[in-house]
């Protein structure tokens, strides 16, 4: 009767809204890294990464998840994808605008080098919140300011899955998934809102307007 | 030019000489079609994407003399934890770092073998246990440091390393293997803020001491690992322990793959998982042990690379990536590793199609946003 209780007890139900993967490579296990994430929800798009998907369709695609996640080569403001490449300091510059306008709140990248802290550039920020860049309302990015190897990101994404899921705050998990499974040469940043630092999947605060250039990054070193 | 067109000019080279060979007598004729031919496929094999020879090795990276060493494989001899057990690791690690109030204890999520635990008042509140193996994740908290300060009497790198050991061996972190460690990193956790009236400012807000495992000179990749985060004075403010107990057996010389086969094999798979690359350069090998988090530690080859990409199959810019394997030494390995794509059971990633538009409805909260405008 006590087993039964404590089974009872257990919260099985986590944070579940509308969830996307979008793998950057097809030889490399990007989409077992992309799905590693997607598995611990009810996921609502799970494609080999376009451009159109982050550019000029982003309100079908990235910004109409809640929580995009993108797995792939990338660098410096800038992800490779099965079509080319998108440099996220311009993706915004069309109809669709950036990412937040239509849906999406969080998004992270599975890739090296994609969010630069100020150790790597004075300016930071201005690639994140000017005209034509991504930051349109969304709360968060999540990525790495070093590179990321291929014989960790399959785990790093399923922790993150896990933590997400499970309800806890979004960049904090990035980097308890980067503590618990990456290894110590592999370190995180995450830009957001400065309004927006203890948002969780299931629980956060209003869209920050467009046009806010404020911008807050959390980094490891 | 790039090495592609190289070949491509050639092949077009080719195709006239062919023709103008009308005039020339058949013997003459086949001789030289049989040489163009020859060059031809030499020219080919250097093609990206397709051919053997387009890893090259850096000066430094040398496949180890693994093949006299003595290697062991490593069975996990921890006990399961039960529920009791569990609660026992978690409020004395509760209790050390001063958050014993901090969690709901009773309502933990349950998940593949973990028990998550939340904070009421903070999300980035983190604490997990792993019933499998004592894996714990340990965070207390960022909101009382989320001002615009740095956290004041961070410590140094020395007396980091030297407090983050203290916690350790008062936690009874290292159990039955104190010395088989080595520390990794120190570092820590900053933020940068850029404000309303585009100032920007670093604050540094915790100290991390990462220790990673070793077995006498051999690193230990993978999943095990101590880190401790340290706010003001040293405090204990995060921990994360996969650090379980484990029991050594030698491998047998014959159960260990040979030099020649390992670097075909390595390479093999190198080439599977770069199709696209211009060219790879392994950069570094390494003998290691790996442990893919699931009770067993087995010796492996690590190989870092760089490889080249075209930008997009319209701009042959070249972009440089790192790439890294971890190849089994072991001819029947026990772990899954990372290029070993047919175990992975998730369903078929979909091609995207830009025509399909279908609009998808905004999310309840801009919903939520809008009616409030209104208002």
């Amino acid at each position: 009767m006590s087993a039964i209780v404590m089974v009872a007890a257990y919260n099985s139900k986590g944070a579940d809204r509308m969830e996307g993967g979008y793998a950057g490579t097809k030889d490399q296990g990007h989409d077992e890294v992309v799905y590693n994430f997607l598995k611990h929800f009810s996921y609502e798009q799970y494609y080999w990464a376009y451009d159109f998907q982050f550019t000029s369709n982003n309100n079908s695609r990235v910004d109409a998840m809640d929580f995009a996640i993108f797995a792939g080569h990338g660098n410096q403001w800038f992800i490779s994808t099965t079509s080319g490449g998108v440099n996220l300091a311009t993706a915004g510059n069309t109809s669709n605008k950036g990412y937040g306008d239509w849906n999406c709140e969080f998004i992270a990248f599975e890739s090296c080098d994609v969010v630069p802290s100020p150790l790597e550039k004075a300016d930071w920020w201005s690639n994140w919140v000017k005209d034509g860049a991504v930051f349109d309302g969304l709360h968060q990015a999540c990525g790495f300011r070093t590179l990321s190897w291929q014989s960790t990101d399959q785990d790093i994404t399923d922790y993150y899955g896990s933590a997400i899921h499970s309800g806890y705050g979004v960049w904090q998990s990035w980097f308890d998934a980067i503590n618990n499974e990456g290894r110590g040469d592999e370190l995180g940043a995450c830009v957001m809102n400065p309004t927006c630092q203890f948002d969780t999947h299931a629980s956060f605060v209003v869209d920050p307007a467009p046009g806010d250039q404020r911008l807050h990054i959390w980094y490891q070193y | 030019m790039s090495l592609y067109h190289i070949t491509a000019w050639n092949s077009f080279i080719t195709l006239k000489q062919i023709r103008s060979m009308k005039k020339l007598n058949t013997s003459r004729m086949l001789l030289l079609a049989i040489l163009i031919l020859a060059a031809t496929a030499c020219n080919r094999k250097d093609r990206p994407g397709t051919e053997k020879n387009k890893i090259t090795y850096d000066q430094s990276a040398v496949f180890p003399n693994y093949e006299k060493v003595t290697l062991n494989t490593y069975q996990i001899s921890e006990t399961k934890l039960d529920l009791e057990a569990a609660q026992k690791i978690i409020t004395q690690s509760l209790a050390y770092a001063g958050a014993a109030d901090k969690f709901n204890l009773k309502e933990p999520v349950r998940e593949n073998g973990m028990l998550w635990y939340k904070s009421v008042s903070d999300p980035s509140a983190v604490l997990n246990i792993n019933l499998e193996n004592g894996d714990i994740s340990l965070n207390t908290g960022m909101k009382a440091y989320a001002g615009n300060e740095s956290t004041r009497d961070l410590l140094t790198k020395d007396s980091a390393s030297t407090m983050a050991l203290t916690h350790v061996r008062r936690l009874g972190l290292l159990g039955s293997s104190p010395n088989d460690y080595v520390v990794s990193h120190v570092g820590g956790l900053n933020v940068g803020v850029h404000d309303e009236k585009g100032n920007t400012s670093v604050y540094k807000k915790f100290t991390t001491v990462r220790l990673d495992r070793k077995f006498g000179d051999i690193p230990v990749e993978g999943h095990s690992r101590i880190i401790i985060q340290m706010a003001e004075k040293g405090r204990l403010t995060g921990l994360t322990k996969h650090w379980a107990a484990f029991k050594g057996q030698p491998v047998a010389a014959t159960a260990i793959v040979a030099t020649d086969a390992l670097k075909a094999s390595i390479e093999q798979h190198i080439l599977s998982e770069n199709t696209g690359a211009i060219s790879i350069l392994v950069k570094k090998i390494t003998l290691v042990y790996y442990e893919q988090g699931h009770g067993l530690i087995e010796p492996a080859i690590r190989a870092e690379c760089e490889t080249r990409y075209p930008t997009s199959k319209t701009d042959s810019t070249e972009r440089v990536y790192p790439y890294d394997i971890i190849e089994p030494l072991l001819k029947d390995p026990r772990q899954t590793y990372s290029f070993m794509h047919d175990r992975f059971k998730g369903p078929k990633t979909r091609n995207d199609d830009s025509k399909d538009q279908k609009t998808i409805p905004r999310g309840q909260d801009e919903q939520r946003r809008d009616t409030s405008r209104k208002l």
